[in-house]
């Protein structure tokens, strides 16, 4: 056999296993689509967000419900992809990048990405607007956030900050208090975290008491079984 | 002439079988290439909306690692090595951890001895001159000892698993830090308690090495949480030149606490750890180290200030085998600082703060090494201000000064000024001058060694601290998709290094600060995110050092006395994600070669197999030095052993 095409044989023989080692190896993503970029997670957060918070009636600007986004092109890409035909407080909602404090107005959410505390300093003196404040920083709930996003062993969690929440006029759900990883300061109030979860909504009695009714009545159940 | 067919026919069916082949190949890359296309088409957002909060909160992500605010940006030289880096690096101590900085300079001498440095003086213990211009800090508690200057590496054991970052800041950090952040500060800073929650074992076993970690963490009520974690290991002795056992393996335990406890504008800390270790020595009874210390914070915050309280006492001891003259010292370390950020209008931001540390030691003295006294208080005091102001929306400066009282040398004030240029959302320009020294110790000023009754060297009550005037300057970039990359340039001049210098009589010799000189060089590093599933990370830092005697000195022990130190080291880290279970991790190291006493350039390699086998499991192997059985960090000559390599299966669960 002519050398030179059994050269050609051979490399093209060593071609074909490369491009196959690299088909495998760029099919990795394909079995890696378990894991999903931390910006459409935080995205999806978002959403979910504004569907266990409920805010102020007068709140409402118009028939939108905004989203801004500062610093976080990624994000507000994923959110604009997911968001259409969704609402959020019965509303349409709208994602509005923005760079500066006074653009903030009208929005009921505001997603601040990492690395923006300049930002956050700069928007606390309006804070009592009903916006309800996400950051991404590692202070993120000293510099003003109601929640924040924390990134634990490779999952994205959040932080509570029940006074910031309160600032914003917002009630946060007990089922998003539940799953944060840690909830801060505020009059707790008939949504607040109070285990166990089951315990019957009383109105306004505070979980104390409703936790001591259900020790109290503990005794009935086992009469009872 | 009957083969001929025979062949023809074999050959065709092997080339139709060929032409099968490569035509299934090609269709399948073809498959698999429009998956890959369509997979990266649509986003997986769709599905993500669909989720509950509680499952969202279940999801592994891919990330690019970054930095919190304010190291991305700082203007300084700053590598973070982040939780995930040392969990995938195969490391199971924390100097084996610190390998992954390149700005940092790692170096194993024994089974339990490290020397870590940055920008070169990394000691010539031969000449008694230790790695002792780097400063390093584990949650805010200094661990560089006040004896003799440097890092005892075998008394700073963390929890890996509870470590958050670790901040190597190449350069002077004297300013903030103080004295002995002349070349470098280390910041290990460990999670908060609400941040490791639950149950967590770790056990690994090798040739070297056999280490078991647990820990749990809960919470009381929302505000209090809390984590206790115990860790125990033994290392193996390494191996000396002619072949035989070092006789320096070790076993050390290990326990501590930590809890935290917040409000809307209050946190508090409280933590703490105990150690003891018992350290084979050659020929001889072993040694022993032990420790404990706790350390207490507040801080309380609004958007505009922050204030801090931080105390800790430190009680650490080290003994030398009996039969070696069982010498040692006890030290007691007293700490209490303040420190106050303000957000003064919206141009400038003023951090200050001050306060006072004593040292207690007593120094059990032997025959031929003692000190004069061998027990004394040593009170450091200080006091820093720092304001960083917006000459620019993009433009910021940075300057401030720390005046630092020490019990040798009096009042020094350690300066620093910086600026910082954002070009762009993506790319910074910096440059800074600060001046830092290391500030003089028992070891300089009351040292008294004798061989037999003739004391040949003594301490020198007017030694002055080492100084440096350092210029450094250096650019960041952070695209937005795949690569983050820092550069930074220095030109350090040092003055009043130490020396040995004669007596009248020729003997006994004694400390003089007769040394000057400049050190140059460059470090960078990358991180590269090639395709979602492999990042590379290079780096690399390069020095020269040109040091010289000041006039009338004697010259004794060269200049190589002052270092030992390589022109280059690089090192490149690959992170693999293969499928969703599976990850491949490996830094390869290149360090050149020591001057004097000489020791050739080496390659090495630390690297990690893991598979997550569940949710809650990850097992894994772990390689550190793979390359070769055996390899020299540090000159026989100095003390320097053979460094085996170490393989280990390792098993992490949480639960």
């Amino acid at each position: 056999m002519n050398p030179s095409r059994q050269f050609l044989h051979c490399w093209s023989a060593s071609f074909g296993g490369f491009a196959l080692l690299l088909t495998v190896l760029l099919a990795f993503p394909v079995s890696a689509q378990e894991t999903h970029t931390e910006e459409a997670v935080k995205a999806a957060y978002l959403y979910r967000f504004g569907t266990y918070v409920d805010w102020p009636k007068e709140s409402a600007s118009g028939d939108l419900f905004v989203i801004a986004v500062v610093g976080a092109p990624g994000v507000a890409r994923e959110l604009r992809h997911m968001l259409p035909g969704r609402l959020i407080n019965n509303q349409p909602v709208q994602v509005r990048e923005v760079t500066r404090a006074q653009e903030v107005a009208g929005a009921q959410m505001l997603y601040v990405g990492a690395n923006n505390a300049d930002f956050l300093r700069a928007l606390s003196p309006a804070g009592n607007a009903a916006t309800l404040i996400v950051t991404d920083e590692e202070r993120g709930l000293d510099l003003g956030g109601a929640l924040n996003f924390v990134t634990v062993d490779k999952r994205v969690r959040f932080e509570v900050s029940l006074t910031a929440a309160e600032r914003a006029r917002v009630k946060i759900s007990a089922d998003l208090l539940s799953v944060a990883i840690r909830v801060r300061g505020g009059r707790r109030q008939t949504n607040e975290i109070c285990v166990p979860f089951s315990l019957p909504d009383e109105g306004d009695t505070p979980c104390g008491i409703r936790q001591a009714r259900l020790m109290r009545r503990q005794p009935e159940i086992r009469v009872a079984t | 002439m009957a083969r001929r067919p025979m062949t023809r026919a074999g050959f065709g069916a092997r080339g139709a079988m060929q032409l099968l082949g490569r035509k299934l190949i090609m269709s399948t890359c073809c498959a698999l290439l429009a998956s890959v296309a369509e997979a990266q088409g649509t986003s997986p957002s769709d599905d993500l909306s669909r989720l509950s909060l509680q499952e969202l909160s279940n999801l592994e992500v891919t990330s690019v690692s970054k930095a919190p605010e304010g190291l991305q940006r700082a203007p300084a030289s700053i590598y973070v090595i982040t939780h995930e880096d040392i969990m995938r690096s195969g490391a199971t101590s924390l100097m084996e951890a610190l390998r992954l900085a390149p700005n940092l300079l790692v170096t194993q001498v024994s089974a339990a001895g490290y020397t870590i440095s940055a920008r070169g003086f990394g000691g010539n213990p031969q000449a008694q001159n230790f790695s002792n211009k780097l400063l390093m800090l584990i949650d805010g508690r200094s661990v560089y000892t006040p004896l003799y200057s440097g890092i005892y590496s075998d008394a700073q054991d963390v929890l890996l698993e509870d470590v958050d970052r670790i901040e190597v800041i190449s350069g002077p950090g004297a300013t903030l830090w103080g004295a002995n952040a002349m070349n470098g500060v280390v910041n290990v800073i460990t999670r908060p308690s609400y941040l490791t929650q639950g149950s967590f074992v770790d056990a690994s076993a090798g040739n070297q090495e056999q280490n078991l970690n647990v820990r749990y963490g809960g919470r009381s009520g929302g505000d209090l949480s809390y984590r206790a974690y115990g860790l125990g290991f033994h290392r193996a002795a390494e191996v000396l030149p002619d072949g035989g056992s070092a006789q320096d393996g070790w076993t050390k335990a290990q326990g501590g606490f930590r809890s935290d406890w917040s409000t809307d504008q209050n946190s508090a800390t409280l933590q703490g750890d105990l150690y003891r270790a018992a350290e084979q020595e050659f020929m001889s009874t072993d040694g022993s180290i032990a420790g404990a210390n706790v350390l207490s914070r507040y801080q309380h915050h609004t958007a505009h200030s922050e204030f801090q309280v931080q105390g800790y006492f430190d009680q650490t001891q080290r003994f030398g085998p009996e039969s070696g003259g069982g010498g040692g010292f006890v030290l007691h370390t007293y700490d209490l600082h303040i420190q106050q950020s303000i957000e003064a209008g919206a141009y400038q931001r003023i951090v200050w703060g001050g306060g006072e540390r004593l040292n207690r030691y007593a120094i059990t003295n032997q025959m031929e090494l003692l000190f004069e006294p061998e027990r004394r208080n040593l009170t450091l005091g200080d006091a820093f201000v720092q304001d960083t102001v917006s000459l620019a929306p993009t433009l910021n400066l940075t300057a401030g000064v720390k005046m630092e009282d020490d019990p040798y040398s009096g009042w020094t004030p350690l300066p620093d000024g910086r600026l910082s240029w954002q070009l762009s959302a993506h790319a910074a320009l910096w440059a800074a001058a600060s001046k830092a020294i290391r500030s003089p110790t028992p070891f300089d000023d009351d040292v008294i060694e004798k061989g037999g009754t003739t004391v040949f060297l003594t301490g020198n009550r007017l030694f002055r601290p080492e100084e440096v005037t350092a210029y450094e300057t250096g650019t960041r970039l952070d695209l937005p998709s795949a690569l983050s990359a820092s550069l930074a340039v220095f030109y350090n001049n040092y003055d009043d290094l130490r020396t040995i210098e004669p007596s009248a009589g020729g003997l006994p010799l004694f400390w003089g600060n007769l040394m000057k000189g400049d050190t140059y060089g460059a470090e960078g590093w990358a991180n590269w995110q090639i395709v979602d599933w492999w990042r590379l990370s290079p780096g690399i830092t390069v020095l020269r050092e040109q040091l010289r005697f000041k006039p009338g000195a004697s010259g004794i022990l060269g200049i190589a006395q002052a270092a030992d130190d390589p022109s280059s080291h690089a090192d490149l880290t690959s992170s693999m994600q293969l499928g969703r279970a599976v990850t491949l991790d490996a830094t390869l190291r290149y360090v050149g070669a020591l001057p004097d006493p000489a020791l050739p350039h080496y390659v090495e390699l630390n690297g990690r197999i893991g598979w997550q086998a569940a949710d809650s499991v990850d097992l894994s192997i772990n390689a550190l030095n793979l390359l070769h059985a055996r390899h020299y960090e540090f000159a026989p000559s100095q003390g320097g052993e053979a460094i085996v390599r170490s393989v280990m299966a390792e098993a992490r669960w949480r639960f």
